[in-house]
C-alpha cells in the first residue's frame, strides 16, 4: 500500500504468516510499538483499521478521486454546451440550445465515471498491483494466510526480539529473503 | 417513571414555554391570518417526517443486519415516540380543508374551463382522504409500537428473538412505508394543486425525510454526547452519520433534478404550472435557488472532508442547513400554489416554534423513560470502537448505568 523508495528495493526482510486477521492486526500494532520497520502487511481482504494498526498515513486518494471528478464535470460542460450550441445546434423540442437542465444528467454521469475510473487506476497505480508490475507476491496470501513484512534496514533489527514476537503471535511460518519488490 | 432525567427543570421550562407561545400564535393565527392552515399543514408534516424518518433509519439498519449504530439507537427511537402525536396534530387539517384544499369545493366538480378534475374525483373526496389519513398513520404508528416494544423487552430479558422480531416488523414496515408515504405526500401536498401531478413526488418527498432525519438524529446525539451521555459514540459513528446525511442529500438532490427534468423535457401545461408558479416571481425564484443550496449544495460541499464529518462543531452546522433547507422544501412546496410572493409571519415562527418544542418534549420524555443504551442488544460490542469496548462491557455487567 505504501510507496517505497528505490533504495529499499535491496532491503533485506523477515515475514511471518499468521492464520487470522486478529493475529496479524496485534502483531503488527505491537511491533510497530517496539520499533520495528513494517514493509508491508498482506491479507486476502481488506482489514477493517489496519493502516491504523500498522501507521499509514491518510491516503491520497480522495483528493485523487476529488481532482478526476470535478475534471469529469468540466469535460461533461465544455462537450455540451460545444456541440449543442456552438458546433452543431439542434432544435429539440422547442428548447434553447444552451439548456442547463438537459445537461445535467450526463454531467453527473462523467463526474462519476471520471472520478471512479481515474481513482481505480491510480490506486493500482499507487499499491504497485498494476499489470506490468513484478511485486512479489507470497505464498498464500490470496487464500487463508495474513503476512506481517518486516525490514531488516540497519544492525539496530533484533532478530531474537522479533522470533520472540512471532512466536507469542502463533505466526505460522516464519521466511527471510531479500529484494522485497 | 423517569430513568434518566435528560434536561434540567431550566430547559423544561423553555420547551414548555416555547410550546405555550406555539399555540397561542396559532389560535391567534386562526382568528386573524389567511396563512394558519398552510403554515399548520407545513410545520406539522416537518415534524413528523423527521420522526417518521427516524422509523426508516432504525428500519434500515435492522433489516442490513447493521451493527454500527446500535449504541445510539435509542435517539431514533424516542424520536419515532413523536409520531402518533404528530399524527393526531396532523389529523386537525380536517377543519381547515376548506381553506387547504381546492378540490374540497363542490364547485369544482362542475366547472370546466381547465378545472377538470376528472377521475381525480374518486380518489379526492373528504371521507376518502382523511379515511386514508387515518389508515395511514395508524399502520405507522402500529409498526413503531411493535419495534419500540421488541427493542425495550430485549433490555429486560436478553433474548435475540426480539432482534428477529424486530426485522420482521422493520421489513414490513419499509415497503409498507414506501407505499403508504407516497400515497400520503401526494394526498397533503401535492392534492394541494389538484391539477398537478408528478409520479416521483413521494419519493422525492422520501429523500427529504431520510435527509433531515439523520440530520436530526446527528444532532441529538451530539447534544447529548456533549451532556456526558452516550460515552461510547465516538468518531466512527459521527463519520458514518455524515455520509448518511451527505448521501441523503445527494439522493434528495437527484430526485429534484429527476423531477424537474421530466417535466422540462415534457412540458404540459398542467405540469409546467408547478414551476412556473415558483420560479415565475422574483421572490419564489429566489427560495426556489435558495432551496436547492440548503439542500444539497452546502451540505454536500461541506461533508466532502473526512475530518469535518468527525467534527461535532461542523457537523451541527451542516446538519442545521440541511434542516433549515427541508423546512423551506416543504414551504415552496405548499406556499405558492396560494401566495404571490415568499413571507413568514409570526403564524410561521410560533408554529415552527411549537411544533419542535413539542417534538423535543416528547423525545426527552421517550428517552429517559429506557435505558440510553440498549445494553442486551447482540450488536452493541459491534458498534462500538475498541477503546470504548470497556464502557459497553460494564454495561452489560450491570455496573455502570447510562
Amino acid at each position: 500500500m505504501r510507496a517505497t523508495e528505490p533504495s529499499e528495493k535491496t532491503v533485506r526482510y523477515t515475514a511471518a504468516f499468521f492464520d487470522n486477521e486478529h493475529d496479524l492486526m496485534a502483531i503488527a500494532a505491537e511491533a510497530r510499538l517496539r520499533g520495528f520497520e513494517i514493509q508491508d502487511v498482506f491479507s486476502p481482504y481488506p482489514i477493517h483499521g489496519m493502516d491504523r494498526a500498522v501507521g499509514l498515513e491518510r491516503s491520497r486518494l480522495g483528493w485523487i478521486a476529488f481532482a478526476a471528478g470535478a475534471l469529469g464535470l468540466i469535460s461533461a460542460i465544455l462537450l455540451q454546451v460545444w456541440t449543442s450550441a456552438y458546433d452543431w445546434p439542434l432544435n429539440v423540442g422547442g428548447k434553447p440550445f444552451n439548456s442547463f437542465p438537459l445537461f445535467v444528467p450526463v454531467m453527473f454521469e462523467l463526474t462519476v465515471l471520471f472520478s471512479g475510473l481515474i481513482s481505480i487506476g491510480v490506486l493500482f497505480m499507487m499499491n504497485r498491483l498494476w499489470i506490468f508490475s513484478k511485486k512479489k507476491i507470497f505464498e498464500g496470501v490470496t487464500d487463508d494466510h495474513f503476512v506481517l513484512v518486516l525490514k531488516q534496514r540497519d544492525a539496530s533489527f533484533d532478530a531474537e526480539k522479533a522470533a520472540r514476537l512471532f512466536k507469542k503471535y502463533r505466526a505460522i511460518k516464519v521466511m527471510e529473503g531479500d529484494k522485497f519488490v | 417513571m423517569a430513568k434518566n432525567e435528560l434536561t434540567n427543570g431550566m430547559e423544561r421550562n423553555v420547551l414548555i414555554g416555547l410550546l405555550v407561545l406555539g399555540v397561542v400564535g396559532s389560535v391567534a393565527g386562526l382568528m386573524s391570518s389567511d396563512r394558519f392552515w398552510f403554515s399548520f399543514l407545513q410545520n406539522s408534516i416537518f415534524v413528523l417526517t423527521i420522526a417518521l424518518g427516524a422509523v426508516l433509519f432504525v428500519a434500515f439498519k435492522s433489516v442490513s443486519n447493521a451493527g454500527w449504530a446500535t449504541v445510539f439507537r435509542r435517539v431514533p427511537e424516542a424520536m419515532m415516540a413523536y409520531v402518533p402525536i404528530g399524527g393526531l396534530l396532523l389529523l386537525l387539517v380536517y377543519f381547515g380543508r376548506n381553506t387547504l384544499y381546492p378540490w374540497t369545493n363542490p364547485a369544482m366538480e362542475t366547472h370546466g374551463a381547465g378545472l377538470e378534475l376528472g377521475f381525480k374525483h374518486l380518489w379526492l373526496s373528504t371521507p376518502f382522504f382523511f379515511a386514508r389519513m387515518v389508515a395511514f398513520l395508524a399502520i405507522w404508528c402500529g409498526l413503531i409500537y411493535g419495534i419500540r416494544k421488541a427493542s425495550f423487552q430485549q433490555d429486560t430479558d436478553g433474548s435475540v428473538e426480539h432482534t428477529r422480531l424486530r426485522k420482521i416488523y422493520s421489513s414490513i414496515f419499509i415497503v409498507v412505508f414506501g407505499i403508504t408515504f407516497s400515497l400520503a405526500s401526494f394526498d397533503w401536498i401535492m392534492s394541494l394543486e389538484p391539477m398537478f401531478y408528478s409520479t416521483i413526488f413521494g419519493f422525492y418527498m422520501i429523500a427529504g425525510t431520510l435527509t433531515s432525519s439523520a440530520a436530526a438524529i446527528t444532532i441529538l446525539v451530539v447534544w447529548l454526547k456533549q451532556r456526558g451521555y452516550l460515552p461510547a459514540v465516538g468518531d466512527k459513528h459521527m463519520h458514518y452519520l455524515g455520509q448518511l446525511v451527505m448521501g441523503f442529500a445527494t439522493f434528495w438532490a437527484y430526485m429534484w433534478i429527476s423531477q424537474y427534468l421530466l417535466i422540462y423535457y415534457a412540458n404540459l401545461p398542467e405540469e409546467t404550472i408547478y414551476y412556473y408558479r415558483r420560479t415565475g416571481t422574483t421572490g419564489w425564484f429566489t427560495v426556489f435557488i435558495v432551496n436547492l443550496f440548503l439542500n444539497w449544495v452546502i451540505p454536500f460541499m461541506m461533508l466532502l472532508p473526512r475530518q469535518v464529518k468527525m467534527n461535532a462543531k461542523w457537523m451541527v452546522a451542516a446538519c442545521t442547513i440541511a434542516l433549515v433547507g427541508h423546512w423551506l422544501d416543504l414551504y415552496s412546496m405548499i406556499f405558492p400554489a396560494f401566495f404571490g410572493s415568499p413571507m413568514v409571519g409570526y403564524v410561521d415562527i410560533a408554529l415552527l416554534v411549537g411544533s419542535i418544542a413539542l417534538f423535543l418534549l416528547v423525545f426527552f420524555r421517550s428517552l429517559g423513560a429506557k435505558g440510553l443504551v440498549p445494553r442486551n442488544d447482540p450488536y452493541l460490542e459491534e458498534s462500538v470502537e475498541h477503546e470504548h469496548l470497556e464502557i459497553v462491557h460494564s454495561l452489560k455487567a450491570g455496573t455502570a448505568t447510562d
